[in-house]
C-alpha cells in the first residue's frame, strides 16, 4: 500500500519538474557557431514564450561543453529594448553532464501568453581539439569540434535553425543530420521542428583551422601609481601555441621560405592607452627589438615579433611594460576619494588567458581600498616595497581564470583615500637621512679620541684655549671696526649746521658701544696674558693702535663740526680735512695688517 | 585648465554614447602633481646647487672654529636647512629622471 505522504511527495516532485519544463517555449532559436578563430563563438537568437498562466520572470538556457571545453564568456541581452541581464549559473535537473545552464533574469517579468527576444553570447575556450594531435612542421591543422546539433534546453523548441561558420571551405566530416546543407565555409543545420527539452545529437565537425592559438598560461599585470606623476605598467607574460602539437625536426631555412605557416606565429598586437610613453619589451635575456610602435588616433599600438616563432607546444615568456601619466586616468570625486581608472584585461588581440593577476599598487598611505569590477575577480590584498618606501605601499591584488581577450577587455576603477600630506614621505625620509649624517659629523666633532693624554696633547689644548680667545677678541675687534666706519660714513655725509645735533647724539652712543667692547676685551687680554706673555703684548699692541685710532676719528668728526658752524662752503671743508682723512685711512689700514698679522696664526 | 581638460574628455566620451559617465566625469577633478612636471629639473639643480652650498658652509663652520666656540645651535640649523635642501633636491632629482618615487 503506497502512503499518501509519498504519494503527495511524489506528485510535488514531478510538478516540481515539469513546472519548470512546461510553462516556457522557445518558439524560434537561430543559433550560430562561429568556428572562425581558436575559440567557439556561439550567438543564439531566442524567442522565448510564456505558455503558462503565470508571470514568468526568469528564463534558463544552456550550453553544451563537451571535453576540457570552458565557458569563458556568456551574455545575455533583450533584443528590442537592448538590455544586459544579470545572469547566474544554475543547475538543472535532468540536464546532461556537459550542460553549463545559467538562469537570466528578465528585466520585465513576462505575462502569460507573452514572448521576449533574447541573444545569447557564449564564448567557449579549449573546445576545439587537434585532430591529429600533433603535427610536422608544414602541415596544415585539423580542428575537431564537438557540440549538439540541436539547442540544449530544458524547454521544448518550436523551430531551431543552427549555422556553422568555419575558418576556409576545407571540411574533412561534419555530421550528417538532415537538412544539412554545406557551402562554401557555412554548414546550415535546420530547420528543426518540436524538438524535446535536452535532445542531444552529437555534432562533429573536422575542419580546417590554421588561426593562431594563442593561449596565455599566466599574465601578471602591476599598476604602480605615483601622485607625483607617472603611473607605471608591468606586464609579464608566458605564452603557448596550444594548437596541434609539432613533431618531428624544425627547419629554419624551410620556415622562412615557405608560405603556409600552418598553426605558427610569431606576430603580437597590443593596444595601448594613447599617452603611453617609455615603452620596453624585454626578457630574461634582454631587450628584443622585434617590435613597432606606432600612435593612433585613441591609442598607441604596438606590434611585437616574439624572439622565435611558436609551433604547436611551444612556449615563451616576456615582459612588456609601459608609463601613463596621470591625466585621464587619476581623478579625485568631490567626497575627497582619489579614483584610479584603467584596462583591466591585456592589451594583447585575440588571446586566451588561462590564468590573469592584476596589481594595483597604491601610495603609502593610501587607505579604504575599494575595486569597482566589470566582472567577478578574486580580491586580497599585499605590501611591496620599493623605492624609498617606510611602511610599504598596500597592493590589491585581482586574479581571475580563463579570461578572453575581446570580451574581456574592460575598465576596472580603484577608489583609495590619500591624505595628500603622504606624499611628503619620501622627501621627509631622504631630509632624515641627510640630516643624519649631519648630526653624525656634529656628534664626531665632540668626541675626544686621544688615548693617552700626553705633553703633545696638553700642548695643543692650550695653543686651542688660546686660539678661542683669539678669536673672540678678533671678533669684538671686528665690530668696534664696523661701528667707527659707520661714524666715517656719518661724519662725511654731514652737510650742514642743523644736522650737527643729530651726528653728535650718534657720536655718544658709539662712544658707549666702544666702552662696551673695551669691558669685554678686558678679561679676555687677562686670560691671553696668563697663558702666553709674548702674545698678550702683541694684543696690548694692536688694543693701543685702535684707541689711536678711535680718537683720530673723534678728532675728524669734531673739526668738521668746527668747520660746519663757521659756515665755510663744503668744498673748503674737504680740501681743509683731506690731509687729516688720508692719514686717518692710512692708520686704519695698517692697523688691518697688524691684527692680520697677529691673530692671522689663530 | 584642468577643468578645460577635464570637459575635453567630458565630451570625447559623450561621443562614444556614454553619457552617464561623462556627466560623472564633469564632476571629478584630475588630480596634478603638487609641483609641475615642467619644474622639475630646475628645482633639482637648484636645490641640490643651494644644498651643497649649504653643505660647504656647514663643514666650513665645523672646521675652522675653536672647539670651545662652537654653537650647538648654529651647526644644528646649518646641518637643518641643507638637509632640507639636498632631500628636497634628491628627491627632485629622482623625479626628473623618472624614477617617480
Amino acid at each position: 500500500m503506497v502512503r499518501l505522504t509519498d504519494l503527495l511527495l511524489a506528485s510535488l516532485l514531478a510538478l516540481a519538474s515539469s513546472v519548470l519544463a512546461d510553462n516556457i517555449k522557445l518558439q524560434q532559436v537561430d543559433r550560430k557557431i562561429s568556428l572562425n578563430s581558436q575559440f567557439v563563438r556561439i550567438t543564439e537568437t531566442v524567442k522565448v514564450k510564456n505558455v503558462g498562466d503565470q508571470v514568468v520572470s526568469e528564463v534558463i538556457l544552456c550550453e553544451s561543453l563537451g571535453g576540457d571545453a570552458v565557458l569563458s564568456s556568456y551574455k545575455v541581452v533583450e533584443t528590442s529594448p537592448k538590455n544586459v541581464l544579470a545572469v547566474s549559473r544554475a543547475t538543472v535537473a535532468g540536464a546532461p553532464a556537459e550542460a553549463a545552464c545559467h538562469s537570466v533574469n528578465l528585466a520585465n517579468p513576462l505575462p502569460a501568453g507573452e514572448t521576449v527576444g533574447l541573444t545569447v553570447t557564449a564564448v567557449l575556450a579549449k573546445a576545439q581539439i587537434p585532430y591529429p594531435a600533433e603535427l610536422g612542421q608544414h602541415e596544415t591543422q585539423l580542428m575537431l569540434y564537438n557540440g549538439n546539433v540541436y539547442v540544449l534546453s530544458p524547454y521544448s523548441v518550436s523551430s531551431q535553425t543552427t549555422e556553422v561558420i568555419l575558418p576556409t571551405s576545407t571540411v574533412k566530416s561534419y555530421t550528417d543530420e538532415k537538412p544539412v546543407s554545406k557551402s562554401d565555409n557555412k554548414i546550415k543545420y535546420g530547420k528543426y521542428d518540436l524538438i524535446k527539452p535536452f535532445t542531444e545529437k552529437r555534432l562533429s565537425v573536422h575542419f580546417e583551422n590554421n588561426k593562431p592559438f594563442k593561449h596565455i598560461l599566466t599574465y601578471v599585470k602591476e599598476i604602480e601609481v605615483s601622485h607625483w606623476g607617472n603611473i607605471y605598467v608591468e606586464e609579464k607574460y608566458e605564452i603557448k601555441n596550444a594548437g596541434a602539437k609539432h613533431t618531428g625536426s624544425f627547419s629554419r631555412l624551410k620556415y622562412a621560405h615557405m608560405n603556409l605557416k600552418a598553426n605558427s606565429f610569431r606576430d603580437l598586437k597590443a593596444v595601448l592607452p594613447r599617452s603611453a610613453h617609455s615603452l620596453y619589451y624585454v626578457d630574461l635575456i634582454g631587450n628584443i627589438s622585434t617590435s613597432n610602435v606606432r600612435k593612433a588616433p585613441t591609442s598607441t599600438i604596438m606590434d611585437l615579433e616574439l624572439r622565435y616563432p611558436l609551433l604547436g607546444g611551444w612556449k615563451v615568456d616576456f615582459t612588456i611594460g609601459y608609463s601613463v601619466p596621470l591625466k585621464g586616468f587619476l581623478t579625485s570625486a568631490k567626497s575627497g576619494q582619489r579614483r584610479l581608472t584603467m584596462d583591466l584585461s591585456s592589451p594583447l588581440e585575440d588571446v586566451y588567458i588561462e590564468d590573469m593577476v592584476v596589481r594595483v599598487v597604491l601610495p603609502e598611505g593610501a587607505t579604504n581600498i575599494k575595486a569597482n569590477l566589470p566582472y567577478d575577480m578574486e580580491k586580497s590584498f599585499d605590501i611591496k616595497y620599493t623605492y624609498l618606501d617606510t611602511t610599504g605601499r598596500p597592493v590589491l591584488v585581482l586574479h581571475k581564470q580563463n579570461v578572453a581577450a575581446p570580451e574581456h577587455a574592460a575598465k576596472f576603477s580603484v577608489d583609495y583615500d590619500f591624505n595628500t600630506v603622504h606624499i611628503l614621505r619620501e622627501p621627509l625620509l631622504l631630509v632624515s637621512v641627510f640630516f643624519g649624517l649631519f648630526v653624525a659629523v656634529i656628534a664626531y666633532n665632540r668626541m675626544e679620541f686621544t688615548i693617552t693624554r700626553d705633553d703633545k696633547w696638553e700642548a695643543a689644548r692650550s695653543k686651542e684655549v688660546l686660539a678661542t680667545y683669539m678669536e673672540q677678541i678678533q671678533a669684538l675687534l671686528e665690530d668696534e671696526a664696523t661701528i667707527l666706519s659707520g661714524l666715517a660714513r656719518a661724519t662725511i655725509q654731514l652737510r650742514e649746521a642743523s644736522e650737527v645735533d643729530a651726528v653728535q647724539r650718534e657720536k655718544t652712543t658709539v662712544e658707549k658701544r666702544l666702552k662696551d667692547l673695551e669691558e669685554k676685551v678686558k678679561p679676555l687680554l687677562a686670560a691671553v696674558e696668563s697663558r702666553s706673555v709674548r702674545v698678550g703684548s702683541q694684543v696690548r699692541d694692536v688694543l693701543e693702535k685702535t684707541r689711536l685710532l678711535q680718537s683720530r676719528y673723534f678728532k675728524q668728526l669734531s673739526d668738521r663740526i668746527d668747520l660746519l658752524k663757521k659756515g665755510i662752503a663744503l668744498g673748503e671743508i674737504s680740501r681743509k680735512l683731506a690731509p687729516a682723512q688720508d692719514a686717518l685711512t692710512a692708520a686704519k689700514r695698517e692697523l688691518e695688517g697688524t691684527i692680520t698679522t697677529v691673530f692671522g696664526a689663530y | 585648465s584642468c577643468r578645460i581638460s577635464v570637459l575635453n574628455s567630458a565630451i570625447l566620451l559623450q561621443g562614444y554614447g556614454l553619457t552617464s559617465e561623462a556627466l560623472r566625469r564633469m564632476t571629478e577633478l584630475a588630480i596634478t602633481s603638487p609641483v609641475s612636471p615642467s619644474l622639475y629639473p630646475t628645482l633639482a639643480t637648484v636645490l641640490l646647487g643651494s644644498g651643497l652650498c649649504m653643505t660647504g658652509s656647514f663643514f666650513l663652520y665645523e672646521v675652522t672654529k675653536t672647539k670651545s666656540n662652537r654653537a650647538l645651535r648654529s651647526e644644528l640649523i646649518l646641518a637643518f636647512i641643507s638637509a632640507v635642501l639636498l632631500g628636497f633636491g634628491t628627491l627632485f632629482l629622482l623625479l626628473w629622471v623618472g624614477v617617480y618615487v
